[in-house]
């Protein structure tokens, strides 16, 4: 499951150094009116990017000067060279001088051994357990969705997934988040024709229509209803160049968190994180594209006046093993390490420390339920009760300020 | 023909191929329906086309193919296939033995060798395609079998041989993962000669030799071996049966029908005669099942393209890629996503252009065979639809009414685009 290039629409157009955008709007004066509308941008936003394909925590944030580790994997494992040091026995990777700014302000928080109560080393078990929240595999939505379902409904796009397809993450009952390749790809091709005022009360007319809950049908008119009613506020933000080049799908992200559709969630997909062979440079090049997404997003918001209202939580659906196969990359592991950044986290280290003296049949032990940091995501930041999103009452963690 | 009859037959053409045009309908109007469903079970004339993916608009083949010309190809074979059925498992096939362009070893022409081996067994042997696979360079690569060495084997072809291929999540153990990889482990890729692209080949110096305990059998397993262990379970067939159902009938049709196509694959792993059971089961035929699924975008862009009679696959390739699904390039081992998470919003916006851009050059350019002019029926008939429901009805009438003062191809477009945006065209 690697597919190392298909998301780097992700960053496209970023250009490394840069580090404050300047928005330029080229096209419809009349949009940034539109944008500034009366409606509120939602009081706070999450930023969810999930890891495709395994992270491996220890090249990621690691002890330095680990002589085991090294041992394990001597062609995978970072040696104090390739770390930042964050003046905690623990090194961040080279590749990530972002994040590594972030840690230095106080405001990157790493929680290690996270991992699903039963565990598993599928991509599709474990993607689906991250996304439902539910290692006993019984909800068939995510865990943002259902976050969606429990709150008012305050908003014309309260979620945003940037990729191909819906992730499970924003799939609710009654709300769904939006899918979306990005702001300036979402639009009808007709808009000049002659008959578009028809053609478009047509599609208002099917999408009227009464479906079976439940039934193919339901799903098709919603989304029929759903496009219509988010087709226009989203073409008065297309035309926007950051730096002189079209938005990335994390400048995007901070345009919906500043707009007024009340957008809280927004979701990236980073892809390629299954490196089972050649690691070191693979992984290094995915740390490089993981840290253009923070500073891209964050420059973003702070520039649009959101950085403080905005909170990014990095995710993987689980670790790598500890010690490295024979094609200089590593097999699915255990547990992973969860980063969260933004203003309002306390920075640190959570969770039990990093020992890999004490595997689980070659893999880091899960000790932290991933539950109790959504938990900490719903409760301390987006102000809801987890326990019935949840399912259950989790611990949560001191992540917050 | 009864209407009964005709409806069924266009079920049967949704659901087995892409789309029910007049000419399937018309063909089959005084015959049995079993009469289609062998016609598209046992083609006469099996055309394994898989040449075509390769050969340029001048007929020549192209020795360095690019990727966009796969991908073109592969469509334009979609939208003139006379074997539907065995493209329509194409594309199944294609979506559980998954493979994804990633440079440099499952580049176009490896894509295009692992697609040649599904196409030729897409109406044949489950087991026998299952062995091709694991020889094949393009699904080695994409799961890394390529670098599975004894001493430290690599899991990833090993696992999803079993989860998403074979058996079924929840039917083996971590400890069975680690034995089947070291059952596969021998595969390498060499340069035959200098300057030619490389091939995978089983080195047996680099194969774990010794014994392994899979499902609790023991034995020297070879990766043939461990393949020949995992058709003889029976949670493979169930496994297989209960996918090629979900696909062609729904995702839970109840009754035995599972159990029944599983007894046929526990014959002879044959995808005809299993497809024969489903299209003659009470639970395909019945009225509820008609128009009760969501068609994939390949089912929705070539189908209307078939139905329109049109050709322009680069346009049609990159539509179906806005609506999410980019062919080869599948976002990962699972392949690509279904239900509402192919069905949002944004892929709703996709068709719907796909379908107004189509619709625009058909009423300034129409092709041969379709119809022209704003009478229903024909695109009724066009578009494999025997019905309408009342909401359709009444959308196109709205349409019709509000744009009299525009001109006739106008008009057209927005009809076929308005007909192509139901709910009846949608789903299959």
């Amino acid at each position: 499951m690697t597919n190392p290039i298909s998301r780097r629409s992700v960053l496209r157009g970023i250009a490394l150094g840069a580090t404050a955008p300047v928005w330029v709007r080229f096209a419809d004066p009349s949009a940034a009116a539109a944008t500034a509308a009366s409606t509120p941008a939602a009081a706070r936003h999450l930023l969810v990017v999930f890891l495709r394909g395994g992270n491996d925590p220890l090249n990621t944030i690691a002890p330095m000067g680990d002589a085991a580790l090294v041992k394990l994997r001597p062609s995978v494992a970072l040696r104090d060279s390739d770390m930042l040091n964050m003046g905690n026995g623990y090194g961040m990777n080279k590749h990530l001088p972002s994040l590594f700014e972030f840690w230095r302000a106080g405001q990157l928080a790493a929680v290690q051994h996270v991992g699903t109560a039963i565990a598993g080393f599928s991509h599709t078990t474990q993607q689906r357990r991250w996304e439902t929240a539910d290692p006993n595999d019984r909800f068939a939505t995510g865990w943002l969705g259902r976050y969606l379902d429990a709150t008012p409904d305050r908003g014309t796009v309260r979620a945003a997934a940037f990729g191909d397809s819906l992730p499970l993450s924003l799939v609710g009952e009654r709300t769904d988040g939006l899918s979306l390749q990005s702001i300036d790809r979402f639009g009808f091709n007709d808009t000049k024709l002659a008959d578009v005022a028809a053609r478009r009360a047509a599609v208002g007319r099917l999408a009227a229509a009464t479906a079976p809950q439940g039934s193919a049908r339901e799903m098709l008119v919603r989304a029929q209803q759903e496009l219509l009613s988010v087709a226009d506020p989203l073409a008065k933000m297309r035309g926007i160049l950051v730096e002189g080049r079209v938005p990335t799908q994390a400048d995007n992200a901070a345009q919906l968190f500043a707009s007024a559709l009340g957008t809280e969630i927004g979701f990236l997909n980073l892809d390629g994180y299954d490196v089972h062979i050649n690691q070191r440079g693979r992984h290094a090049l995915l740390m490089s594209e993981l840290d253009d997404v923070v500073r891209g997003f964050f420059a973003s918001a702070t520039k649009l006046g959101v950085r403080d209202q905005s909170v990014m939580l990095i995710v993987s659906e689980f670790g790598r093993r500890v010690y490295e196969n024979r094609s200089g990359g590593t097999d699915h592991g255990g547990a992973s390490t969860v980063v969260a950044l933004g203003s309002a986290i306390k920075g640190g280290m959570y969770g039990p420390k990093l020992d890999v003296a004490q595997l689980d049949d070659g893999n880091l032990a899960t000790r932290v339920d991933l539950r109790s940091v959504y938990a900490t995501m719903l409760s301390s930041w987006l102000r809801t009760d987890p326990t019935p999103i949840l399912g259950a009452a989790f611990p949560t963690i001191p992540l917050f300020r | 023909m009864t209407d009964e009859h005709r409806a069924l037959l266009a079920h049967l053409f949704r659901r087995a191929g892409f789309g029910a045009r007049k000419a399937d309908l018309d063909a089959y109007a005084s015959k049995d329906y079993s009469t289609a469903v062998e016609d598209l079970v046992a083609p006469a004339l099996r055309k394994q086309n898989s040449s075509a993916l390769l050969t340029q608009e001048t007929g020549e083949p192209l020795l360095q193919p690019a990727l966009s010309d796969v991908q073109k190809g592969w469509l334009g074979s979609m939208i003139a296939s006379a074997s539907p059925l065995a493209e329509r498992m194409t594309l199944f096939l294609s979506n559980h033995f998954v493979a994804a362009y990633q440079a440099p070893n499952v580049d176009a022409a490896a894509l295009v060798a692992h697609h040649s081996i599904i196409r030729k067994h897409a109406l044949g042997s489950f087991a026998e395609l299952a062995h091709a696979m694991i020889d094949d360079k393009a699904q080695s690569c994409y799961l890394n079998n390529e670098r599975n060495r004894a001493a430290k084997p690599n899991e990833n072809l090993g696992r999803e041989l079993m989860e998403l291929f074979m058996l079924g999540s929840g039917t083996y153990s971590e400890r069975d993962v680690k034995e089947t990889a070291r059952a596969l482990t021998g595969y390498t890729l060499v340069t035959p000669a200098p300057g030619m692209r490389k091939k995978l080949v089983f080195d047996k110096t680099l194969h774990d030799a010794g014994p392994k305990t899979i499902l609790g059998v023991t034995s020297n397993f070879t990766p043939h071996g461990v393949v020949d262990l995992f058709l003889s379970q029976p949670t493979s067939r169930r496994f297989i049966a209960q996918k090629l159902v979900a696909h062609f009938v729904g995702p839970d049709p109840g009754g035995t029908l599972a159990g029944t196509v599983a007894s046929s694959l526990a014959r002879n792993w044959r995808f005809d005669d299993a497809l024969r059971t489903i299209f003659y089961s009470q639970q395909f035929r019945a009225t509820s099942a008609r128009q009760a699924l969501p068609k994939s975008p390949a089912e929705y862009v070539a189908g209307l393209m078939r139905a329109l009679g049109r050709t322009e696959v680069h346009e049609g390739v990159s539509y179906m890629a806005q609506a999410g699904q980019t062919l080869f390039r599948p976002p990962s081992v699972v392949g690509w996503p279904t239900g509402k998470r192919m069905l949002g919003p944004g892929a709703v916006l996709a068709r719907y252009n796909a379908a107004s851009a189509f619709a625009r050059i058909h009423a300034t350019n129409p092709s041969a065979n379709a119809p022209s002019g704003l009478a229903l029926a024909p695109w009724m008939e066009a578009l494999g639809l025997t019905s309408l429901s009342q909401p359709t009805i009444d959308a196109l009438n709205a349409y019709l009414a509000a744009t009299a003062r525009n001109t006739t191809a106008v008009r057209t477009a927005g009809l076929i685009t308005v007909l192509a945006s139901s709910p009846d065209f949608n789903l299959s």
